[in-house]
C-alpha cells in the first residue's frame, strides 16, 4: 500500500522531455486539487456546507486522474476524462442549482487542466466554451443553458477529435520516415553481411586447410602408432598415476589383453600386488628423480614366465609439463637361454678337453699360453687350466726345456706347417722325467694368418720304456738266436712243422732259410729208425708230456752227409699254440772221439787221462773199479780215489747215475746228462761184457758239460723271455723275410689285431693276406724300409681278417737272422687314439667356429701377471675383426688396445664400471663407444662376468660385447621422431588454438556491434552509428589481415623457392628497399657491417625476415632521438650469428620468448596482428637456423640474433 | 546495498570487446564502476598496486575481475595463477571471459581456482544476455564479505 502511494507521489517519466515536463505540471496540479478538495470537503462536512459533495467529488476525480497519470497513461485517457468531467459538472449544475458556484469553479479547473495537459490552444478553446456554459448556467437554469453546455461539450469533443487526428497524422509521417531509414540501414547491413559471408567462406577454407593439417597430424600420429606397434619390444607410456596411456601392440600381445582393457589401468589390475609394488617403485624412482632406469624382472604373462629388461624414462609433456613414464621392455629370456646354451656348450667342450688323456694347449704368436686343458695344467703343476693363461714355458716346471719348445712353436708358426707325432722329453714339477709324443699345429684366423699354435701331446713314457725293453730284448734275442752255435728250430707241436730256424741251423744243415722252413724233420734226419720222422714224433710227444728231452740223433745235411747231433727238445705253450723248440748240436766230433775211445782203450785211457773227462768203471755191485781222467779234478777227486766205493752209495743223491748204472748193468748203453754238485756231465754208460757177453760191469765216460749246460740254459731262458715277450706283447709283432716278405712268425698281439692266427699268417705275404687296406701304403713302407733299414711310426690302415679296418702305427727294422735279411715289425693299433685325436680336433674346430660365428665378441681376460691390477686379454673371438676391424690377434699382442679404443667421453664410466667389476665381483653390463680401425665409432654393449677362485679373487673375466650401434641409432631416431612429432603436435595445437581464438575475436566484435546497430536503428538513435560501423569495418579488415597472414605463415613451410647463395649485404639492401617508408618516417639510420657473409636459402623469404626485423625495430623505436639499426655478424663458438641491433625501446627479458608467439603483441594497442616475429621464426627454422632476442631491458635497445646456413662450398666459390 | 557501486576490473586487450562489455554493463541498470586494463602486466600492476597503479586511489580494490585469457605480455592464466596465489587477492571472484572454448584453457583456469569461466558468444542476443546475467549474478545476487 505504501509502495503504491509512493509510486503515486513520485513524479512520472515519459519518453520525451516535453511530455515529462507536462506530466509533471499536471501531476502537481492534481496533487494541489486533491489537497484543496480534501481540505474543503473536511471543512464542509464540519460546517454542513452544501458544496461538500462537490469538494468530495473533486477529491475523488483528482484521485482517479492521478492514478493513470502516475502510470504514464494520461495521453490515452486525457481527452475522454476532460469531456467526462465537463459533462458531470454540467449535470451537477443542472440538478443542484445550489452548487453552481462549485460548478463554475469546476469549469475553471477543467480549463486549467486541459491547458496544462493538452496544450494552450485546447485550454483557450475550452476556456471560451466553459465561460459560455457558465454564463448560460448562471443566467438561466433552463434548457437553452443545457443546450449551450451540450453544444460546448460537443464542440470540445469535436476539436479534441481534430487535435487527435492531427497528432495521428504527424505520428504516421514520422513512422514513414523511420521506415525509410530502416530500409536504408537494412540495405547496408545486407551489403555488410554479404561481405562477412565472403569472409566467412574464406574462413571456412582456412578451417578446411586447418583440418587438412590436422589430418596430417593425425597421419603423423598414426605413423607414430604404427611405428610403436611395429616394434617387437613392448612399449608403454604411463602417466604420473601409473596408468597406461599408450601401449603398443607388442605390449598388448605380451599382456594378452586388448588395448582398451589396458588404457587407464595400472599394474595392480593385472599383476599380483607384490609384483605391482615393485613396478610402481621403479615408476616412482623415474618420476621422482627423472632418471632412466633399467631393471630386469621375472614376469608371468601371456607367453609364460619370461625374464624381461624394462627401461623406464621420464617424459614431460612439452605443453602441459605433465610427467609420463616411457618404458620399453626387452624379452631377455631367449638371450639368457642362448647364453646358457653357449655356456653349456663351452662347458661341454671344456669337459671334453679336460677328459682326453692328451694334453692340449694353445699359445699365441709369442708362445704365451692362451689356454690348456686340465691334464696339461696338472703336468704344469697348476691348480686350474686358467692359471696357465699368459704364461710361457719359461715359467713352467720344464723351463730348462722351454727354448726347444718355443723354437718348435716358432718353426710351426713361421712355416705354417704342422709338426706331428714327434717325441720329446719333458719333466714335471716334481722332476719326473717323461716322454711326450707331440703334435703342433698352427692356428689360423679367418684370413688364414697364423695367430698361434695348438699343441697336443701324450705321455708315451711307458710305451717308450716298453719299446726300449722290447728293443733290448729283441737285440738280445737276435744276438743269442744268431750267436749260438747250436742250431735252433721251432716246431709246431702237433705237426712238427718247422716254424723257424736260426742261423746256426742253416749253417749246420746247409740250407737257406726259406728252404729250411719247407723241410720236414725227416728230411733233416737219417730217415731210418730210430732216426726217422716217426721217431722224431715220438721224441716230441715225450718232450710235450714228460718235459725236456735230450737225445742224440742222426742228422742229414743238405748234401746228404749224415752226422751226429745232440737234440734238446722242449715243449712250450706259446699263445695257445704248442711249440716245440729243438736245440741241435753237432756232436760228430764227440762221436768220433767216442769211436776212437772204443777203438783203442789204451789210447783212450791216455786220452782220457788228459782229457777233461772222467773215465770210470764199476762192477756189477756198483763198486768203482776205475776212476780216471782230468775231469776228476773238477770234482775234487784224485784218479782212483773212489775205487772200491759203491757208486750207488756215493751218488745216492743223483738218482740218474744209479738208474743209468742199473740200465747199463742190464745191458743198455746209455747217455745221460748227470749233474754232480755244480757240475754237469754228459755221461755214457756202457755195459762191460766178458767175452761170453755177460755184463760184468759198466764203463762210463763223463764229459764235463757244465759250461755248455749253462750256455744252453741261458739261451733257453732268454729265448723263453723273448718268446714270452714276443707272444705276450700286446703290439702286433711279426718277423718276415726281407727278400720275399714272407711272414715267419707273428705273435698273439698280431692275431688279436689282425684276426689272423700265426698258422694262417706264417708263410704268407702281406699281399696274400690283403693286410694293407691300401697296398700303396705297404709299397711305401717297403721302400722306406729297404732304403733306410728302419721305418718308424708309419701309419697305415690294415684290414682285419673280418674285413674291419684299423689304423696302425708301424715300425719296422731290418734284422739279420741266420745271416739272412729279415725284418721285424711292430704295429700298434692307434685307431682309438686317432679317433680321439680327430674328435678332439673336431671339437676344437667346432669351438672356434662357433665362437667365430657368434655375433658378439666373446673374450676372456685375466689379471696381468706383471700388473695384477690390470687385466689382459687372454682370448678374444675372431668376431672382433668384423666389428672393430682389428684382428683378434691385435688384442692379444697389444693388451692396451681395447682401452685406447674407448671413446674419450666414455672412459670415466668405463673405468668406473671395470673397477666395480673387480670390486663387487658382480656381472657388469656397460655401454660405450669403441673406435673402429676406420676411426668410426661403434656403440658396444659389453656384459662382463667375473670368474672367482675359492678365495673370491677375480681370476678371469668373461665378456660378451655386442655391436648395438644400429639398435642405438634406431632408438635415437625413434626418440627424435617422437620428440619431433610431439613438438609438431604442440606447435599445431598452439596454432589451432591461436587461430581459433584470434579469428573468433573479430567475429564477436562484428556481431556485437551489428547487434547494437540494429538496436539503435530501431530506437532511432544514430549518435554512435558511425563509430560502431567503423569498429565493424576494422574488425572485418583485421580478420582479413589475419587470414592473409595465416596463409602466408602456412606457406612458409610448404612453398619454398630453390635455395641459393645470397650475399647478406644484397639481401639486407633489398629488405631496406621494402621498408624504406617506415624507416624514413622515423628517421632511422641503418648501418651494415662491411664483412657480412653469404647465406644460403630462399631469397624472398629471407628478404622477408630482414624486412620484418627492420620494420619491427623502426616500429619500436619509442622516443629515441637518434634511432639507429646496425646489422652485423659475430661468432658464438662455431656458430655464425647475424645480429640486427637497434637502440629502441628494448624488451623486458621476460618476454624474449613470448614475442615469437603467433599473434603475440606486447602492446594491446600496437599496430599489426603480432604475426611478424612468428613468421620470421618460422622462416628461419625452416632454413634450419635459430632466432632469438637479446635485450638488457626497457630502454636498452634490442638485438635480434639469428643463424642461417652457409652456402655449400662449390657455391661459395661461384660467388 | 553497498554504499558505493561495486568496482569491476576488466582485463581485456581487445578495445572493441572491452567497449561491448562496458556498454552492456552501463545499459543494464546495475550501478558499477568499471576499470579496464589492456594487458596482463597492467592487470597485475593494478592489483598489486605497482608502477602506474601505485596510488590506491587509482586502483580501488575490485569486487569482481573479468579476465580475458589471451593477453599481451602476461597471459591471462598466469595472471589468474599469480593473483590466486596471493593471500588477499585470491578472495576476489575472477570470471574468465574469453573467446577460447578450449578444454585445456578451461581445465587450467579451474586448476587455478577460477570462479567462473565464460566463453564470449558470437551471437549478439546471447552476448547481451550473458552480460546481463553476469551483472545480476555477481553484482546483485552474489554476496561478498
Amino acid at each position: 500500500m505504501l509502495a503504491r502511494l509512493r509510486s503515486w507521489l513520485l513524479t512520472p517519466r515519459f519518453d520525451t522531455e516535453e511530455q515529462t515536463r507536462a506530466a509533471r505540471l499536471l501531476h502537481a496540479a492534481l496533487l494541489l486539487t486533491l489537497g484543496v478538495a480534501l481540505a474543503a470537503g473536511l471543512y464542509g462536512l464540519r460546517v454542513g456546507a452544501p458544496w461538500t459533495p462537490a469538494a468530495l467529488s473533486a477529491l475523488a476525480l483528482a484521485a482517479v486522474l492521478l492514478a493513470p497519470l502516475s502510470h504514464g497513461r494520461l495521453r490515452r485517457a486525457g481527452w475522454p476524462l476532460v469531456g467526462l468531467w465537463l459533462l458531470m459538472l454540467s449535470l451537477a449544475g443542472l440538478l443542484a442549482p445550489s452548487l453552481r458556484p462549485v460548478w463554475a469553479s469546476g469549469y475553471l479547473l477543467t480549463v486549467v487542466l486541459a491547458g496544462l495537459a493538452l496544450g494552450a490552444s485546447a485550454a483557450q478553446l475550452t476556456g471560451g466554451l466553459a465561460a459560455l456554459a457558465a454564463l448560460a448556467a448562471l443566467g438561466a437554469a433552463d434548457w437553452p443553458a443545457v443546450a449551450a453546455v451540450l453544444a460546448a461539450a460537443t464542440f470540445l469533443t469535436v476539436s479534441a477529435a481534430r487535435g487527435y487526428t492531427a497528432a495521428l497524422r504527424q505520428a504516421l509521417e514520422r513512422r514513414a520516415q523511420r521506415e525509410a531509414a530502416n530500409a536504408e540501414l537494412e540495405a547496408r547491413i545486407a551489403a555488410r553481411t554479404a561481405e562477412l559471408e565472403a569472409l566467412n567462406q574464406q574462413l571456412q577454407q582456412e578451417l578446411a586447410e586447418r583440418s587438412r593439417t590436422e589430418a596430417q597430424l593425425r597421419r603423423s600420429q598414426d605413423l607414430l602408432d604404427g611405428f610403436l606397434n611395429a616394434l617387437d619390444d613392448p612399449v608403454f607410456v604411463k602417466d604420473a598415476q601409473h596408468r597406461w596411456v599408450i601401449v603398443n601392440d607388442s605390449f598388448c600381445a605380451q599382456i594378452g589383453r586388448p588395448r582398451a582393457e589396458l588404457i587407464g589401468r595400472s599394474d595392480y589390475d593385472l599383476f599380483p600386488a607384490e609384483q605391482a609394488d615393485v613396478f610402481w617403485q621403479y615408476d616412482r624412482q623415474v618420476l621422482d628423480t627423472g632418471t632412466t632406469n633399467v631393471n630386469e624382472e621375472q614376469i608371468t604373462w601371456a607367453a609364460g614366465t619370461r625374464t624381461i629388461s624394462t627401461k623406464k624414462s621420464l617424459f614431460r609433456d612439452p605443453i602441459t609439463g605433465d610427467p609420463f613414464i616411457v618404458a620399453s621392455i626387452r624379452d631377455l629370456t631367449e638371450r639368457q637361454l642362448a647364453e646358457e646354451r653357449l655356456f653349456q656348450s663351452q662347458q661341454m667342450l671344456q669337459r671334453v678337453l679336460d677328459n682326453v688323456p692328451q694334453r692340449v694347449f694353445w699359445k699365441d704368436r709369442a708362445s704365451r699360453f692362451l689356454g690348456c686343458n686340465r691334464s696339461f695344467a696338472r703336468d704344469a703343476g697348476l691348480a686350474s687350466p686358467e692359471q696357465v693363461i699368459g704364461r710361457t714355458d719359461l715359467e713352467l716346471p720344464w723351463h730348462d726345456l722351454a727354448a726347444g719348445y718355443r723354437a718348435d712353436d716358432q718353426q710351426v708358426m713361421d712355416t705354417d706347417t704342422p709338426k706331428l707325432n714327434y717325441e720329446e722329453p719333458q719333466h714335471t714339477a716334481d722332476g719326473t722325467q717323461f716322454w711326450l709324443r707331440t703334435n703342433k699345429v698352427p692356428l689360423h684366423d679367418r684370413d688364414g694368418r697364423v695367430i698361434g699354435v695348438l699343441g697336443t701331446y701324450e705321455d708315451i713314457t711307458e710305451r717308450r720304456q716298453a719299446e726300449a725293453a722290447l728293443r733290448r730284448s729283441e737285440r738280445n734275442y737276435r744276438e743269442i738266436f744268431n750267436a749260438t752255435s747250436d742250431a735252433i728250430l721251432i716246431h709246431d707241436a702237433e705237426t712238427g712243422r718247422i716254424l723257424d730256424v736260426n742261423a746256426a741251423m742253416l749253417a749246420l744243415y746247409g740250407y737257406r732259410y726259406a728252404e729250411a722252413l719247407a723241410l720236414t724233420v725227416g728230411e733233416l734226419s737219417e730217415g731210418v729208425p730210430p732216426y726217422s720222422e716217426a721217431d722224431a714224433q715220438i721224441w716230441r710227444q715225450k718232450a710235450i708230456q714228460a718235459g725236456p728231452q735230450l737225445f742224440e740223433w742222426r742228422a742229414r745235411r743238405r748234401d746228404g752227409q749224415l752226422f751226429w747231433v745232440e737234440v734238446a727238445l722242449r715243449s712250450s705253450e706259446i699263445s695257445g699254440h704248442g711249440r716245440v723248440l729243438s736245440v741241435v748240436r753237432d756232436i760228430s766230433a764227440r762221436k768220433q772221439t767216442e769211436e776212437a775211445l772204443r777203438a783203442s782203450q789204451e789210447r783212450l785211457s791216455t786220452v782220457v787221462a788228459n782229457a777233461p773227462v772222467v773215465l770210470f768203471a764199476v762192477d756189477t755191485a756198483g763198486t768203482f773199479t776205475l776212476s780216471e781222467g782230468r775231469g776228476l779234478a773238477a770234482l775234487g777227486l784224485q784218479p782212483g780215489e773212489v775205487i772200491g766205493r759203491s757208486a750207488f752209495e756215493l751218488y745216492a743223491d743223483v738218482p740218474a747215475i744209479g738208474q743209468a748204472l742199473r740200465g747199463a748193468l742190464a745191458g743198455a748203453t746209455l747217455h745221460e746228462r748227470v749233474t754232480v754238485g755244480a757240475l754237469t756231465f754228459d755221461t755214457a754208460f756202457t755195459p762191460l761184457r766178458e767175452d761170453a757177453g755177460a755184463v760184468v760191469g759198466v764203463i762210463g765216460l763223463a764229459v764235463d758239460v757244465t759250461e755248455r749246460q749253462r750256455a744252453e740254459d741261458a739261451l733257453r731262458q732268454t729265448q723263453a723271455k723273448f718268446a714270452a715277450f714276443f707272444q705276450l706283447s700286446p703290439d702286433a709283432l711279426s718277423i718276415s723275410r726281407l727278400d720275399d716278405g714272407w711272414l715267419l712268425d707273428v705273435n698273439d698281439g698280431f692275431t688279436a689285431s689282425t684276426g689272423y692266427s700265426a698258422a694262417e699268417a706264417c708263410g704268407r705275404t702281406r699281399a696274400e693276406l690283403e693286410l694293407y687296406a691300401d697296398p700303396a701304403d705297404w709299397q711305401r713302407l717297403w721302400a722306406q724300409l729297404t732304403a733306410a733299414g728302419v721305418v718308424r711310426d708309419f701309419e697305415a690302415d690294415l684290414r682285419r681278417k673280418d674285413g674291419a679296418q684299423r689304423t696302425f702305427s708301424i715300425s719296422a727294422r731290418v734284422v739279420e737272422l741266420d745271416g739272412l735279411a729279415h725284418f721285424f715289425t711292430i704295429g700298434r693299433d692307434i685307431t682309438e687314439r686317432k679317433r680321439a685325436d680327430a674328435a678332439l680336433r673336431a671339437s676344437e674346430a667346432r669351438y672356434r667356429t662357433t665362437l667365430a660365428h657368434i655375433d658378439e665378441i666373446i673374450y676372456m681376460t685375466h689379471p696381468s701377471a706383471a700388473h695384477p691390477d690390470r687385466s689382459e686379454v687372454a682370448f678374444i673371438s675372431d668376431r672382433v675383426e668384423a666389428i672393430l676391424g682389428f684382428p683378434a690377434a691385435a688384442f692379444a699382442q697389444d693388451q692396451g688396445l681395447w682401452s685406447t679404443l674407448v671413446h674419450p667421453d666414455d672412459i670415466p664410466a668405463w673405468q668406473a664400471q671395470t673397477a666395480a667389476l673387480y670390486l663387487d665381483k658382480q656381472p657388469v653390463t656397460r655401454e660405450y663407444r669403441l673406435r673402429r680401425a676406420d676411426t668410426t665409432y661403434r656403440q658396444i654393449e659389453d656384459r662382463v662376468v667375473p670368474q672367482l677362485d675359492e678365495h673370491e679373487r677375480v681370476v678371469a673375466t668373461f665378456g660378451v660385447a655386442r655391436d648395438i650401434t644400429e639398435r642405438k641409432q634406431a632408438e635415437a631416431e625413434r626418440e627424435r621422431l617422437i620428440a619431433e612429432l610431439g613438438a609438431r603436435n604442440t606447435e599445431l595445437e598452439r596454432f589451432t588454438y591461436t587461430v581459433s581464438h584470434d579469428l573468433k575475436s573479430p567475429l564477436i566484435t562484428i556481431k556485437g556491434y551489428l547487434g547494437y546497430l540494429e538496436q539503435d536503428a530501431v530506437a532511432g538513435h544514430f549518435e554512435r552509428f558511425r563509430a560502431d560501423l567503423a569498429r565493424i569495418g576494422n574488425a572485418a579488415e583485421k580478420m582479413q589481415q589475419l587470414l592473409e597472414e595465416l596463409l602466408e605463415l602456412s606457406r612458409v613451410g610448404r612453398l619454398m623457392n630453390a635455395p641459393e647463395a645470397l650475399p647478406l649485404t644484397a639481401l639486407v639492401q633489398e629488405a631496406l628497399a621494402l621498408t624504406a617508408g617506415r624507416l624514413e618516417q622515423r628517421g632511422v639510420a641503418v648501418t651494415l657491417a662491411p664483412d657480412l657473409p653469404a647465406v644460403y636459402g630462399d631469397r624472398p623469404r629471407l628478404r622477408e625476415v630482414f624486412a620484418n626485423l627492420l620494420d619491427n625495430a623502426a616500429k619500436f623505436m619509442g622516443e629515441q632521438p637518434e634511432p639507429r639499426i646496425e646489422i652485423g655478424v659475430r661468432s658464438d663458438g662455431a656458430a655464425r650469428v647475424i645480429c640486427v641491433r637497434d637502440n629502441g625501446l628494448g624488451i623486458d627479458p621476460r618476454y624474449h620468448e613470448k614475442i615469437f608467439g603467433l599473434f603475440e603483441k606486447l602492446d594491446a594497442h600496437g599496430a599489426g596482428t603480432g604475426i611478424g616475429l612468428a613468421l620470421v621464426r618460422r622462416i628461419v627454422e625452416v632454413h634450419g637456423g635459430r632466432i632469438w632476442a637479446e635485450s638488457a631491458g626497457l630502454g636498452q635497445g634490442t638485438t635480434f640474433c639469428l643463424t642461417l646456413p652457409e652456402p655449400p662450398a662449390e657455391n661459395a666459390h661461384a660467388e | 546495498m553497498p554504499s558505493e557501486p561495486p568496482v569491476i576490473l576488466l582485463v581485456e586487450d581487445n578495445a572493441d570487446h572491452s567497449e561491448l562489455i562496458q556498454r552492456r554493463l552501463a545499459e543494464h541498470r546495475v550501478a558499477n564502476r568499471l576499470r579496464q586494463v589492456a594487458d596482463g602486466e597492467a592487470a597485475l600492476d593494478y592489483l598489486f598496486r605497482r608502477g602506474a597503479y601505485a596510488a590506491p586511489a587509482l586502483s580501488p580494490r575490485p569486487h569482481l575481475i573479468l579476465l580475458d585469457l589471451r593477453l599481451p605480455r602476461i597471459d591471462g592464466l598466469q595472471v589468474l595463477a599469480t593473483l590466486k596465489a596471493d593471500g588477499v587477492l585470491r578472495r576476489i571472484p575472477v570470471v574468465v571471459i574469453t573467446t577460447s572454448p578450449t578444454e585445456r584453457d578451461l581445465a587450467q583456469a579451474y586448476e587455478h581456482h577460477v570462479n567462473s569461466y565464460l566463453v564470449k558468444p558470437v551471437d549478439f542476443a546471447q552476448f547481451t544476455r550473458l552480460m546481463d546475467d553476469l551483472g545480476y549474478y555477481w553484482l546483485i545476487w552474489n554476496r561478498q564479505p
